[in-house]
C-alpha cells in the first residue's frame, strides 16, 4: 500500500495507463461482477432518459422517437400546485430525514446499553415488524381509527363526551399523522443499520474510558457518537439525495386520496400519478423521475461539498 | 483488557465487573420507552392476524376488531385453493431469496470493499459510477426493454434475482463497515504476503459480519417481498413467485367488487368472498415466513455477542 | 424472446417452417380460407385479459386450436392473464416492443386511444371488410364510429349494451314496508322526498337505514352530457338535445360542466342530503368501500345506490342480494365514443406479421357461435350442457360444482350476441339488450375521438385539481356555494379555458371532415 501511495501522481505519469492498470488489476477483478451487473441493469436502461425529451412511440422505439424538447417537463411546473408540491415533498422529506436519524440512533444506542441482552433482541425484531406491512393494509387499519363513523378515536372521543373529528377532511392534523407512520414503519429498520454499526467499535475504548473515570453519557458522546458519525454521515447523503422522491404509499394510501387533505398531502409523487393515470404518458413520466433525480443530484453533490470541507474522511466522495 | 466485557456477559452478578453498565433506573426508562414502542409496533400486528381470522361478516358488523364476533377461516381457504400452485410459489420466492441474496451479497460486498480501499486507482470514478445509479434511472420502459428483448429474461426466475441484484445504497452502507477497519490491518496481512483475494476473505470479510450480515438480511427482506418484478416480467401465473400470485388473487377479488357498478360484471362468487379478511390473511401468509427468520440474523447485531474488537 | 422462440417451435412442429414463413404473410383469406390443409398454420399470439383466469384454459384452447386449423388455418398461443395483472403488465409489454399479434384493450386496462396514440396498434380500416365482413357488417355502424381515431379504425369492439343508463337500485321490500312509491321519481331532485322518507320511516323502526350511495357515480346522471374528452370528468361537455338540459350553456358547442347551473343545483341537492344525515357520516369513504356497501345493502341497512345500469341487472341483483330489488332510470341510455372505449377492444399490433389471420380470427370470435360459446363457456359436456337452442347450464343439471372454466360474463372475448346464455339469465335477454339498444340516445359527436396531446400539460394539472375537488363536492361533502367558485378559479388557473378551445377546434375539423 505504501507504494502504490506515495507517489501514485508521478507513478501515474511515469509509467501511464498499463502500469497502473496492472497495478490495481487484482482489485479491478473483485470489482468485475458488479461492474458487470451494473452496467448491464443501471447503465443500459439508462438510454431511457432520452424519453423525458421525446414523444414514445412503439413503432420508433426509444431513439426513433420524435424529439420534442423540454414539453414533456411543462406539467411538473404549469400548475398552480407546483408550490405545495414542492414545499410539501422537500418539507416532509427533511422532517423525516432528521427525526428517522435522532430516533433511530437513540434507539440503538438504547438497545445496546440494556441490562439484558435477550430483551434487546427481542425488541429489535419487533421494532421491523412495521416495515414488513404494506401501506395499503396500514392504510385500512388507519381507517379503522379514524373513520368517521365506526372509528376508534371517534368512538373513544363520543365516550369522553368530545364530539367525534372528521379526520379525513381536517388538513392540520395530518401533517402529524404522517409523521408518525412514517417513523413508526421505518425507524427498526434504520436502528438494524446502526445497531450492526455499534457492534464494530472496538470494545478497548470503552475500557480505557472506564478506568479514565468517564461516566455513560461521556463515553455516549466521546465515542460511541463519534464512531457512528461516518454511518450517520452516509446514511443521511443517500437519504438527501432521494429527498424529492415521496413514499407514494404514505401520502396516497394513508389519506385515502382525500381531496380536502391535498394540501397537505400533495406531493411529486401523488401528483404525477395523478396527472399520468389518464394518459399513460410515458415521456412525462420519464420527465418527472428525470426531474426528481436531478434536484437530488445536485442536493447530494452540494452536501457532499459541505462534508468534504469539514470532514473529509466521511464524504461520499 | 477485552476480557472485563466477555466475562461481565457470562457472569452477570459479579459486582465489579458491572462497571461499566448504566444504572437500574436508566434501564428501567429504557424499557418502558422500549416497551410502549414494542405496543405500537405489535397490536397492529396482532390486529392483522386477527382480522385475517375473522369472518367477513363480523368485520362488516364491528370494522376491525381485536374480538370478532365470529371467527373463520374463509381467508386462508381461499388462498390455499390454489393448493399446489401455492407451494409451487412459496418454491419459487424461497428460490429467488436464497439465490438472490447471495448472489447479491457476492458482487456487493466485494465490490464495496474495493470501493473502500483508497490506494485503488479507480475508486473515484468507480463511486461516482456507481452513485449516478442511485440517482438515475432509466424509467420502466428502458428497463423492460432492456430486460426482456437484449438480455432475454422475460417470463424468467431470473427476472426476479438479476435486476435486483445491484443496489447502490448497499454497496455505500458495506463501504462505510469496511471503512471502519484499521488500514494497519490490511497492511500487515500485505507485509504477511498475503494477496488482495486472500486479504479480503481471510481478514476483511470475517471482521465485517455485522455489516455483511446487516445487508444480507435487508437484500433478503426484498427479495423476498418483491411482487412487481413478478407482476412485470412473468407472464405465466404458474411461475409466479408468491407475493405476486397473492396479489394478483387479492385485486381480482377486489376488481370484481369495484366493477360491480355495472353489474352484468358482478360475479356471484365475489358476492361473498373474504376481501378485507383476505387482505390481512396475505400479509400473514407473506410476513411471518420473513419475521420467523429474523432472529437468525440477530447473533450479528446484538453489542457484545460478536467479536467486536481488534487484536493488536 | 420466450415468446418468439415458442411461435418459431409451433411451425416447426408443423414441419413446414419455411414455407408458411414465405406464404404466412401474404396468402391472404384466398389461399386458407378453405383450410384444412395443416401446411399452412398460422400460429397468433393473443394476449387477453379476463378475470379470473379459468383453470382448464389450455384445454378448451385446444379445443379451439382443433377448429381453427380447421376453419382458417390459425392457431392461437394464448396468453390469457387476470385483469388486474394485465393491467400492470400489458403495458409494459407493448411499450418495450414485445411480439403479439391480437390484444385486448379498453380504457380501464391498457387504454386504446393512449396506444394508438403510440402507434401500438394497426390501421385496419381497409382491411376490415375483407376479412371481417361479417363481424364488419353486424356491428352497428355507430359502434365503429366510436373506436375512430382520425377516420381510421384501430380495433374491433366488442359489441354489447349500447351506452350507459344512470339511475337508482333500490331495495324493493324496503320501499314497499315504508309505502314509497319509487314510479314516481323521475329525476335527482325527486328523489329528496324519498330520501326524507326512509329516513323517517327507519328511524321510526328503530333503524337508521342510509338513504343512498354511489354518489360519485351519481353527477353524470343527474344531467347528461356527452363527454368530449372521453372522460367525463374533464372539463369539456357538449349537450345532448334529447335531455333539454344545460339551458344556460346553449350555444356552446363544447362547454365546462362545472360552471353550469346543473352542477351547482346537484351538489346543493346531495349537500343538502348530506347535511340532513341521509348519506351516512362519511360518503366518500363509505363509496370506495364496495364490498362493504354491497353488504348492507343486502342486510337492508343501505336503502339504495346509484349505479349504471344494463340490462339483466336488476333480475340478477334480486338473486343475489336476498330481498326484492328495483331500479329506477334516471335517463335514457347515453352512447357515446367513451362507451365503447369503456368496455373493450381487441386491436391487432403494428408489428403483427399476419394481420389478416388476426381479423379472421376475430372474426370468428364475433361471428362463428361455436367459438364465441367455446371461449366463453367452455366444452360442451365438461364444461356445460345445452338447454334448448340458445342457452347453457353451466353447472350441468346441478352435478358440476366446481366447473373449471367459468366465466361470468363473455364480452370481453368479442361479443355476447355470439354466445350462448347462461340459463341464469332471463329468456328474453337478447329482447333486453335489442330493448335497451334502440333506446339509446346516440351522441351528437358520436365518432369524434380527442387527440389529447396538444393539451397533455394542462390534463396532468386538471386532473389534480378535479381530483382534490370533485369528490367532495360531488358527495355533498362540502358546501357548493362555497367551493364551487373556488373550484372554478382553479380550473381556470389550470388551463380549463385552453382545453375546451383545443375540443372545439378538433371538433370543427373533425364536423368538417365529415
Amino acid at each position: 500500500m505504501n507504494m502504490t501511495t506515495a507517489k501514485p501522481s508521478a507513478a501515474k505519469r511515469k509509467k501511464g495507463f498499463w502500469y497502473v492498470f496492472k497495478k490495481n488489476l487484482p482489485l479491478t477483478i473483485m470489482a468485475a461482477p458488479g461492474l458487470i451487473v451494473m452496467i448491464l441493469f443501471r447503465y443500459l436502461p439508462m438510454s431511457g432518459l432520452l424519453l423525458a425529451f421525446k414523444r414514445f412511440s412503439v413503432r420508433d422505439g426509444i431513439f426513433g422517437s420524435e424529439w420534442i424538447g423540454f414539453r414533456n417537463f411543462e406539467f411538473l411546473f404549469k400548475t398552480t400546485d407546483a408550490w405545495v408540491i414542492t414545499r410539501n415533498t422537500l418539507l416532509y422529506n427533511g422532517m423525516f430525514i432528521a427525526l428517522d436519524l435522532v430516533m433511530a440512533v437513540a434507539m440503538a444506542i438504547g438497545l445496546s446499553e440494556l441490562l439484558k441482552k435477550r430483551r434487546a433482541k427481542v425488541y429489535q425484531t419487533i421494532f421491523m415488524a412495521p416495515y414488513f406491512l404494506s401501506w395499503v393494509v396500514v392504510s385500512f387499519m388507519a381507517f379503522s381509527m379514524f373513520s368517521v363513523d365506526d372509528g376508534l378515536f371517534n368512538h373513544l372521543l363520543q365516550y369522553f363526551g368530545f364530539s367525534g373529528v372528521d379526520w379525513y377532511s381536517d388538513p392540520g392534523k395530518w401533517p402529524f399523522i404522517l409523521t408518525f407512520f412514517q417513523l413508526w414503519k421505518t425507524v427498526g429498520y434504520s436502528t438494524v443499520m446502526y445497531l450492526s454499526s455499534l457492534t464494530s467499535i472496538p470494545n478497548d475504548y470503552y475500557e480505557a474510558a472506564v478506568i479514565d473515570g468517564a461516566t455513560k453519557w461521556q463515553q455516549i458522546k466521546n465515542i460511541t457518537l463519534p464512531c457512528l458519525k461516518p454511518m450517520m454521515i452516509v446514511l443521511t447523503i443517500l437519504a438527501i439525495g432521494r429527498i424529492f422522491y415521496a413514499d407514494f404509499g404514505l401520502f396516497f394510501q394513508l389519506p385515502r386520496d382525500s381531496g380536502p387533505l391535498y394540501d397537505v398531502t400533495q406531493v411529486i409523487d401523488t401528483y404525477v400519478y395523478r396527472a399520468l393515470k389518464e394518459t399513460g404518458n410515458v415521456g412525462m413520466a420519464s420527465a418527472a423521475s428525470l426531474y426528481q433525480s436531478v434536484v437530488g443530484f445536485i442536493l447530494v453533490v452540494g452536501t457532499n461539498l459541505v462534508v468534504r470541507k469539514m470532514d473529509p474522511d466521511s464524504a461520499l466522495f | 483488557m477485552k476480557s472485563l466485557f466477555k466475562r461481565n456477559k457470562k457472569d452477570e452478578g459479579v459486582a465489579e465487573l458491572t462497571i461499566n453498565r448504566i444504572s437500574k433506573k436508566a434501564d428501567v426508562m429504557l424499557n418502558i420507552w422500549f416497551f410502549v414502542w414494542t405496543l405500537l409496533c405489535v397490536l397492529p400486528l396482532l390486529l392483522v392476524v386477527i382480522v385475517s381470522f375473522s369472518s367477513e361478516q363480523s368485520i362488516f358488523e364491528n370494522g376491525y376488531s381485536f374480538f370478532p364476533s365470529e371467527w373463520s377461516l374463509d381467508a386462508y381457504n381461499f388462498f390455499f385453493k390454489l393448493g399446489d400452485q401455492l407451494i409451487r410459489s412459496y418454491g419459487i420466492t424461497i428460490f429467488v431469496t436464497v439465490v438472490g441474496t447471495l448472489f447479491s451479497l457476492a458482487i456487493s460486498a466485494s465490490f464495496a470493499y474495493v470501493l473502500s480501499r483508497s490506494d485503488y486507482a479507480y475508486n473515484r470514478l468507480f463511486t461516482l459510477l456507481m452513485l449516478f445509479t442511485m440517482l438515475f434511472n432509466g424509467g420502466i420502459v428502458a428497463t423492460y426493454m432492456v430486460n426482456t428483448q437484449l438480455l432475454g429474461l422475460g417470463n424468467s426466475v431470473w427476472a426476479l434475482i438479476f435486476p435486483m441484484s445491484f443496489n447502490a445504497f448497499y454497496i455505500v452502507v458495506l463501504r462505510t463497515f469496511y471503512k471502519s477497519i484499521p488500514v494497519e490491518l490490511i497492511e500487515a496481512a500485505r507485509v504477511d504476503g498475503a494477496g488482495e483475494f486472500k486479504t479480503f476473505f481471510r481478514i476483511v470479510l470475517p471482521l465485517s459480519k455485522p455489516g455483511v450480515a446487516t445487508i444480507g438480511l435487508f437484500t433478503m427482506i426484498a427479495y423476498w417481498n418483491d411482487w412487481f418484478l413478478g407482476m412485470l416480467y412473468i407472464v405465466d401465473q404458474e411461475k409466479y413467485p408468491v407475493q405476486t400470485l397473492l396479489w394478483s388473487m387479492q385485486n381480482s377479488l377486489e376488481f370484481m367488487k369495484q366493477s360491480s357498478a355495472n353489474a352484468l360484471e358482478y360475479a356471484e362468487m365475489a358476492q361473498n368472498a373474504p376481501t378485507d379478511s383476505g387482505r390481512m390473511a396475505l400479509t400473514v401468509l407473506v410476513v411471518l415466513p420473513i419475521l420467523l427468520a429474523y432472529p437468525y440474523f440477530q447473533k450479528y447485531f446484538v453489542k457484545g455477542l460478536t467479536v467486536g474488537g481488534v487484536k493488536g | 424472446m420466450k415468446q418468439r422462440t415458442k411461435r418459431i417451435l409451433g411451425l416447426g412442429l408443423a414441419a413446414v417452417m419455411t414455407a408458411s414463413l414465405a406464404v404466412g404473410c401474404g396468402s391472404g383469406s384466398g389461399g386458407s380460407s378453405d383450410g384444412g390443409d395443416s401446411d399452412d398454420v398460422t400460429t397468433l399470439t393473443w394476449y387477453m385479459s379476463i378475470n379470473p383466469v379459468a383453470a382448464d384454459t389450455d384445454m378448451v384452447i385446444e379445443e379451439l386450436n382443433k377448429y381453427t386449423r380447421e376453419k382458417i388455418g390459425v392457431e392461437i398461443d394464448y396468453n390469457v392473464i387476470a385483469n388486474p395483472d394485465y393491467k400492470e403488465k400489458m403495458p409494459n409489454l407493448i411499450n418495450a416492443g414485445e411480439y403479439f399479434d391480437i390484444c385486448f384493450t379498453a380504457n380501464w386496462t391498457t387504454d386504446y386511444l393512449q396506444f394508438v396514440g403510440k402507434d401500438a396498434f394497426l390501421d385496419i380500416t381497409e382491411l376490415l371488410p375483407e376479412y371481417a365482413k361479417g363481424t364488419y357488417d353486424f356491428i352497428p355502424q355507430e359502434v365503429w364510429d366510436t373506436v375512430k381515431v382520425d377516420g381510421k379504425i384501430y380495433g374491433v369492439p366488442s359489441y354489447k349494451e349500447m351506452g350507459w343508463q344512470g339511475g337508482i337500485v333500490y331495495n324493493s321490500d324496503l320501499a314497499e314496508e315504508y309505502g314509497i312509491d319509487m314510479s314516481q321519481v323521475k329525476t335527482i331532485d325527486d328523489y329528496t322526498e324519498v330520501l326524507a322518507a326512509v329516513s323517517e320511516k327507519s328511524k321510526a323502526a328503530g333503524q337508521d337505514v342510509i338513504g343512498v350511495s354511489g354518489l360519485v357515480n351519481a353527477w353524470p346522471m343527474a344531467a347528461p352530457y356527452e363527454s368530449l374528452t372521453g372522460n367525463s370528468t374533464l372539463p369539456a361537455a357538449a349537450a345532448v338535445p334529447e335531455y333539454n338540459n344545460f339551458a344556460d350553456m346553449q350555444g356552446e358547442d363544447v362547454f365546462n360542466q362545472y360552471a353550469s347551473e346543473e352542477y351547482m343545483n346537484y351538489c346543493k341537492t346531495v349537500y343538502e342530503w348530506n347535511q340532513a344525515g341521509y348519506l351516512g357520516g362519511d360518503p366518500v369513504n363509505y363509496d370506495t368501500d364496495t364490498a362493504n356497501r354491497d353488504n348492507d345493502f343486502n342486510t337492508g341497512k343501505l336503502f339504495s345506490y346509484f349505479i349504471k345500469n344494463a340490462p339483466g341487472n336488476v333480475e340478477m341483483m334480486s338473486e343475489t342480494s336476498g330481498h326484492g330489488v328495483g331500479f329506477v332510470s334516471l335517463m335514457d341510455p347515453l352512447f357515446e365514443t367513451s362507451s365503447v372505449l369503456s368496455g373493450g377492444i381487441l386491436a391487432i399490433s403494428s408489428a403483427s406479421e399476419n394481420p389478416e389471420k388476426a381479423l379472421e380470427f376475430i372474426n370468428l370470435l364475433n361471428t362463428d357461435e361455436y367459438v364465441g360459446t367455446l371461449i366463453r363457456h367452455g366444452i360442451e359436456g365438461t364444461h356445460y350442457t345445452e338447454v334448448g337452442e340458445n342457452q347453457v347450464d353451466k353447472t350441468m343439471g346441478g352435478t358440476l360444482t366446481d366447473n373449471g372454466y367459468d366465466y361470468t360474463y363473455g364480452w370481453q372475448f368479442g361479443t355476447p350476441f355470439n354466445q350462448k346464455w347462461d340459463i341464469s339469465y332471463p329468456e328474453n335477454i337478447e329482447e333486453l339488450f335489442q330493448e335497451y339498444n334502440d333506446s339509446a340516445v346516440i351522441s351528437q359527436n358520436n365518432g369524434f375521438s380527442f387527440d389529447i396531446t396538444p393539451v397533455e400539460t394542462q390534463v396532468a394539472a386538471l386532473t389534480n385539481v378535479i381530483a382534490e375537488y370533485g369528490p367532495s363536492l360531488e358527495t355533498g361533502t362540502v358546501d357548493p356555494e362555497e367551493y364551487i367558485p373556488i373550484f372554478l378559479d382553479e380550473l381556470e388557473a389550470n388551463g380549463a379555458q385552453e382545453l375546451i378551445d383545443e375540443v372545439a377546434t378538433q371538433l370543427e375539423e373533425y364536423r368538417a371532415s365529415k
